[in-house]
Formats: structure tokens, sequence, C-alpha cells
């Protein structure tokens, strides 16, 4: 990014490479499978802003690139998101306290059989439903932190949030998933 | 509960959209964007700053802020400038000693003037130095010399007046006979500064020679007359130029012809200073005429 900003076209063409599919991904899973149409304007306007906000970004401390990206993405895309209103509330009552349920047996499978392979991605199909009836800013956090590896630190300068508020949202999100999950996996234990 | 599932981050990894990309469309769109926006801002520097204050770093309030500080400033500086600096006099007037004086009165200023003050200084006798001839008339005049010995605080609004007056015929010029060492080196100034005229000469005798050596130096040479001083504005002086000459006065006791000195925007110490030297100049003359009548 810093070659980027003293003027070197290359430098922003790796930093696209490197970045394009995870924040596709991340745009479009956040727009869900109702706005998954506005996922191309929405990252195509990120990478726009982003080269329009080049020499602000050499003011900022110890903000990786990566945070950077994801959060205009984000803002982007909560801000659409809003104007849909199928940003869903946060429902509080939701959270189960039972930490040990019974989907943690599943089996954390490396191996790559075709059967497997089969499993995981109907379990993903399913979790894209599942993230789909989250609240945005739980869905962000969960997808950030289990699919583009941000830690909490990170996840809290993209969501502009506090730590604790950025736990607690985790933590709903894992909880409300791992009952939308349970009960599609429940044939294999 | 643990904040990280590693059964679902492997759900997440095969979902059926993780394979997904945006168009190709989207990626030459974005790189020739950014391709446009280096070139643009490789053109010109400038836009980096207006982009600099375009994007959060600056608000409308700060913005706000700075150009009241600017203008702020701004005027201080303007204001600060056309303060009169008091100071300035102060360093201007040297400590000066007799042999300073003289010099100042007869060789620096008058050397460092234009050439018309020049010729002016051309016309001044240069045989006795004006500090000699005003200590010469202090002693034959003390009760006149102790009522005009002026200090250098109280020249001080008359350096004003002859630093704001014009060149051109300003008599505003103390006398030398009343002045201290200092005035006299002001009155040298004043001279030095004003223009050639008939007045003009009649004021450097009088302050080279003191009123009464210049009535013993008239009485030799013939020249029997009496001086009247004239005091006005500058505005009067303009206004007057077109004006026919005066027919001139006579003196009923003697019949002398008073010749009339100009001066211009005087203040009320220097025209004291020199209605005391005209004065002077007077009573030398009509005291000849009586004992010549006798």
């Amino acid at each position: 990014m810093r070659k980027f900003c003293v003027g070197d076209a290359h430098a922003f063409q790796l930093l696209y490479e490197r970045h394009e599919k995870p924040l596709y991904r991340y745009v479009r899973r956040m727009m869900g499978i109702a706005l998954a149409s506005h996922a191309d304007d929405i990252f195509q306007d990120t990478w726009m802003r982003l080269v329009d906000a080049r020499d602000s970004w050499q003011a900022r401390d110890n903000a990786s690139f990566k945070t950077w990206l994801y959060t205009i993405a984000h803002h982007r895309a909560i801000d659409l998101l809003r104007k849909s209103g199928r940003e869903v509330s946060v429902d509080e009552g939701w959270l189960d306290d039972t930490s040990e349920e019974p989907w943690q047996l599943w089996p954390a499978s490396s191996a790559e059989q075709p059967e497997q392979q089969a499993f995981w991605r109907k379990a993903g199909q399913q979790l894209l439903h599942c993230l789909d009836g989250l609240p945005a800013l739980q869905r962000a956090a969960f997808i950030l932190h289990h699919d583009d590896g941000l830690s909490l630190e990170e996840i809290t300068q993209v969501l502009n949030a506090e730590f604790e508020t950025v736990k607690s949202r985790l933590r709903y999100a894992l909880s409300k998933l791992r009952t939308c999950m349970g009960a599609y996996l429940q044939p294999l234990f | 509960m643990s904040l990280h599932d590693e059964h679902l981050k492997l759900a997440l990894r095969h979902a059926p959209d993780s394979e997904l990309a945006p168009d190709a469309l989207i990626r030459e769109t974005v790189l020739a964007y950014a391709n446009a926006h280096l070139q643009a801002s490789s053109d010109s520097k400038l836009s980096c700053l207006q982009k600099w204050f375009r994007f959060s770093h600056v608000a409308n309030w700060q913005l706000a802020s700075m150009a009241s500080v600017a203008a702020t400033l701004l005027i201080a500086v303007v204001l600060w400038q056309q303060r009169p600096d008091d100071t300035i006099w102060a360093d201007a007037l040297p400590t000066i000693t007799s042999a300073d004086l003289s010099k100042q009165a007869t060789e620096n200023k008058l050397a460092k003037a234009a050439p018309a003050e020049k010729a002016l200084a051309s016309l001044l006798p240069q045989e006795s130095s004006p500090v000699s001839a005003a200590r010469e008339r202090e002693t034959r005049q003390p009760q006149l010399a102790k009522r005009s010995e002026p200090s250098l605080a109280r020249h001080d609004n008359d350096k004003l007046a002859i630093a704001n007056a014009p060149h051109t015929g300003l008599l505003n010029v103390p006398p030398a006979s009343t002045l201290s060492d200092t005035g006299a080196a002001d009155l040298a100034k004043t001279i030095a500064s004003s223009a050639v005229d008939s007045s003009t000469s009649l004021l450097a005798a009088l302050r080279q020679n003191g009123g009464k050596v210049m009535a013993s130096k008239d009485i030799q040479a013939g020249k029997l007359r009496l001086f009247k001083i004239h005091v006005q504005s500058i505005q009067a002086k303009n206004t007057c130029t077109e004006h026919s000459p005066r027919t001139p006065e006579v003196d009923k006791v003697s019949t002398y012809e008073i010749e009339v000195i100009e001066a211009y925007e005087a203040s009320e110490q220097l025209q004291k200073l020199l209605h005391d030297e005209v004065e002077i100049y007077n009573e030398t003359m009509l005291e000849w005429h009586a004992n010549r009548e006798r």
C-alpha cells in the first residue's frame, strides 16, 4: 500500500489480486441471498473509495491495509442493508447459555474424502442460510473472525465497536449458528 | 464459551460461494480507475492537498477555526505595522556632543541631503559652526537663552512636525539662537530638508548668525529692514500660490520695509522661538535707527 501511495500502479494490482476473492466473499455474505446482486456494486465502490482515500491511509497508525479495506466495505454494506431494511435487529433473548451442545461433536475432519467434501459443502450451504438470519453486525463479526481471519482487535476497528461489544456479538452469532446448524448435521453423529 | 469454532469455519470454507470471484469487468474498471487516479495525482501535487482536506482529516469546523486564526494573525500584523514605533526617535537621536553636532549640522546631514538640499547648504555661510554661533548668542542674551532651552523631550513634537512636513518651502524651523545643541542639529536638519526660496534663505541666515548679528551685518551692508513672521497652514500655502504679491509693509517709526517670513505648519514652540529671534533682529535694527536719529 505504501508503494501504491507513492504512485506504484503495479503495487495496487498486487493488492487487488490478494484481496479480491476474500473481500468479494465478505461483501456477498454480508448482503445475503436477497441482496446478492448488490455485491458487485459494493465491491467495486469499496476499491474506488480506497483509491480516492489512499493519501489518508498514510496518516493512520498501525492500521493494516486489510483492516482498512474491510472497514470501507463494511460501512458500504451496512449502509445498503439499512436502506433496504434488511438489517436484522439484535435479539438478545436468543442467546442460549448452554455452552456444550451435541453439534460440538461434529467431525472436524481435515481429510478431503469425496463424501466428507459433500458433507461440508452441504454444511456450508446450510451455514449461508443460517448467516442470513443473523443481525448484520453479528454476521459481520462471525465472517471476519472465521473466514477472513481477523483478530478481535482488528474487528473492533472494522466494526468501530468496543472490544466487549465485539465479543458479545461474536458469542451471540456462534450460539445462533450452532443451534441453526445442529439440527441439520444431526445424522452425522 | 469459545469464540472460535473450527467446525463452522470448515463449513464456511466449503460453502458454495467460497470460490466466487467478481466479474472481470469489475477488475478492469477498478484497475483502470486506480491508474487514472495515479496519473492525475502525479500531474498536480495540489490535488493531494485538496484530497487531504476533503477526506476525513479536516472537518468543516476545523477549517473554520484555521481560517479564523489566519485572519486574526493577518489583522494583528497589519495593525502592528501601522503602529508608530516610538523607539525610532530614541534610536535616531544620538548622544550629541558639540563635536558630533558640528558634524551633523554641517557635513553629514547636508552630504546626505538631496541635490536641492545641497544647493541650500551651499547658501549657508560655513565660517562658523552653528553650535558656536548659538553659544555666542546665548552668552549675549542670557535671558532669552534661559527662556528657550528646549529639552529633547520638548522637541519631540517639533521633530514630528518636521518629519511630516513636505520639503517645499516649509519653514517650521526654530531659530538657532534659542536652541540647545540638539535643537540646533534639528534646525540644521530642517533647513537642509527645506527648498530654496527667499524665506528659507532668511531663516538660514537667522539660524547661522542669530538675530542680533544678522541685524548688525544688514546695517553694515545698508540693508535696513524689519522682519515679520507669518505662520499659516500648508493648505493656505497651496491655495495662495496664485495670489498676487503682497504690497510691502513699512514700519511707521523707522520707515523701514517689513519683510514677511512665511512659515507653515510650525508648532507653537517653534513659532515662539522664531518670533523671539525675529524680535531680537527688529530690536537691534530699531535701536540702531534710534541711535542714528539722535
